[in-house]
């Protein structure tokens, strides 16, 4: 055991260090965040907007309430809105939508146009025949949930068995789910990806201390040739004949690439459905 | 036989160190007188006690398990089995274990005990036996070879193939390819102990042999002589093959290897062997008694594995976790 705690001192002292400093950096950072909002220009308490009256006041208050305390969890505005607008019966007018509000009712956590995260969900089937919904992000939020995030959150509305149908629980799931992301402690990968890393390093370690071989070949072929080489007495590369084949080249028809889009200082996703 | 110290009456041995007969009882150099047995070659020549437990069929230097003297055999060293030649150790025993522990001092999973103090200091001096082959080689080669070259006209690629006769002659002589001739040393190993640099031979003399254990042939030159003339075949097969280059594919048509043997030596080549036993399984380490080339594979403690493997496991699974909290903290 002494030759093992000899071997392991250093990574053990450079563990314990590390986990202290972390932490304390973390317990530091926690207590450290300031939770008070600062925006006063948009009423955060107005979290629901259910124009396309798709649930019971009481469900709106629950959702109300859940939408309160991610607000002030993860310090962003949030708002979910049902519409039934026909004239915004396609994804890009909901997108427009979604976008503008946030613009124009100044919302954010910490200053206007912080960040806030904006949900509508568009009742009215569209000329395409689908409802479509979209989530704004807007401000820091944005490095939390990537739109690629608001995207996937929002096949969650693909569970909605019908138009007749209650929308609560599928909304009170996009919300924990918009919250689990938009958590300001949320670490940058999970615990799973540390014990598959710290597996595969301890594959990697032992393969490599485990591999033993006899011993390396020292001799050559000359080794025991005087002068340590043969003698050539001949030595000749004759040219023969040749021979020449030739194939058609197949080429492929390329297309062109479409352009970018525009900038602009909100993020997000859409779904129609 | 055996060699004693004019001076003390010890046991004198060889010296690697010093190139010389040295006494280590009273630190006598060159002060060797030989003693021949008139007994047994099974009897001790210094305390006269039995030796069958040592003796073996081809041993033909070895220990007293009573007395400690380095007792060389007579007729097992002279008449057809004495060498032409002997190869001195130049690796003393501690020089050996200090290459051991060189070598295998780091290796992480090997047993406790693999290289302590009481366990290495069992490590023994042996001449093994060898046969060193001269041959005259005269060999040809032909075959064919290809080059391919390729270039785009229009909508067409072409690609030319270029054929080539490839005729090699080559002669070689070897000198001394040594095979070893003892069925106790293990092929593999004796072939990886090589090169020797046969620069150090020396006429043989049985005081080189003092201090040591040995064997003689277990085989003859005639049984051995066909791995000498395969490490030969091998060896011009390489060099022929070096001297053919630049063709994208060769291709073999013929090649003959003709190998005359020309003369054989018997010589007497140092090896020191180190023999560990391990969950009852003996795990063989040699040294070159003249290069000090070390050769073995190292037996691997199962425990050891899961202990070192689970802590490193451990190690880095607390500093990703920490990781992760300290970049929440600093994101």
């Amino acid at each position: 055991m002494r030759g093992y705690f000899k071997y392991f001192r250093i990574p053990f002292i450079i563990t314990a260090v590390f986990s202290i400093v972390s932490v304390v950096a973390y317990i530091s950072a926690k207590n450290g965040i300031d939770t008070e909002r600062h925006n006063t220009s948009w009423d955060n308490t107005l979290c629901v907007i259910d124009s396309a009256d798709k649930m019971t006041d009481e469900e709106e208050q629950l959702l109300t309430e859940r939408i309160m305390e991610i607000q002030n969890d993860c310090q962003v505005d949030m708002v979910f809105i049902t519409l039934y607008d026909s004239e915004r019966g396609y994804l890009d007018k909901v997108h427009q939508f979604a976008d503008a509000f946030a613009e124009d009712n100044h919302l954010g956590y910490d200053y206007p146009g912080g960040s806030s995260i904006v949900f509508v969900d568009n009742w009215s089937r569209g000329g395409d025949g689908k409802i479509h919904s979209w989530i704004s992000t807007t401000g820091m939020i944005r490095e939390r949930i990537s739109d690629s995030d608001c995207d996937e959150i929002l096949y969650i509305l693909d569970d909605i068995p019908s138009d007749d149908a209650d929308p609560y629980y599928e909304y009170m799931r996009i919300a924990d789910a918009l919250a689990k992301r938009a958590d300001r402690l949320r670490p940058p990968f999970s615990l799973i990806v540390v014990f598959i890393a710290a597996l595969v390093i301890a594959i990697i370690y032992i393969v490599f201390n485990w591999r033993s071989k006899l011993g390396d070949v020292t001799v050559t072929a000359g080794t025991y040739i005087n002068g340590g080489r043969g003698e050539f007495k001949v030595s000749t590369d004759t040219f023969s004949h040749k021979t020449v084949t030739k194939h058609r080249i197949e080429r492929s028809s390329g297309g062109g690439g479409g352009g970018g889009g525009g900038g602009g200082s909100h993020g997000g996703g859409g779904h129609s459905r | 036989m055996i060699f004693k110290c004019k001076n003390c009456g010890g046991n004198i041995v060889y010296d690697p160190d010093k190139g010389t007969m040295c006494c280590p009882h009273c630190e006598g150099i060159d002060t060797e007188e030989k003693i021949v047995s008139t007994e047994s070659i099974k009897t001790c020549a210094n305390c006269g006690a039995p030796m069958d437990s040592v003796v073996l069929e081809h041993t033909s230097a070895t220990k007293c398990p009573s007395c400690g003297s380095y007792v060389i055999l007579d007729e097992r060293v002279q008449g057809d089995y004495e060498p032409d030649k002997i190869l001195p150790f130049r690796i003393s025993r501690n020089k050996a274990i200090n290459l051991l522990r060189d070598e295998f001092g780091r290796r992480v999973f090997t047993p406790e005990g693999f290289l302590s103090n009481a366990s290495v200091s069992k490590i023994e001096g042996t001449y093994v036996p060898f046969f060193m082959y001269d041959y005259d080689t005269d060999s040809e080669y032909r075959g064919t070879g290809t080059k391919v070259r390729s270039w785009t006209s229009g909508d067409y690629e072409y690609t030319e193939t270029s054929y080539y006769d490839i005729h090699r002659v080559m002669e070689a002589d070897f000198k001394g390819v040594p095979v070893d001739a003892s069925d106790y040393m293990d092929d593999q190993y004796m072939d990886l102990m090589e090169p020797y640099a046969y620069e150090g031979l020396e006429g043989f003399e049985e005081k080189y042999m003092s201090g040591f254990l040995g064997e003689k042939y277990n085989r003859s030159e005639e049984e051995l002589a066909e791995r000498a003339e395969k490490k030969v075949g091998s060896a011009v097969e390489t060099l022929v093959d070096e001297s053919i280059s630049g063709y994208a594919t060769v291709k073999k048509k013929r090649f003959d290897v003709n190998a005359k043997k020309t003369r054989v030596e018997y010589a007497l080549l140092p090896v020191w062997e180190y023999v560990f036993r391990y969950h009852n399984e003996n795990y063989k380490f040699h040294v070159n008694g003249q290069t000090g080339k070390v050769v073995g594979k190292t037996p691997v403690s199962k425990e050891k594995v899961l202990l070192y493997g689970f802590t490193v496991f451990g190690i880095t699974a607390i500093l990703g976790s920490m990781l992760r909290l300290l970049l929440v903290a600093l994101l």
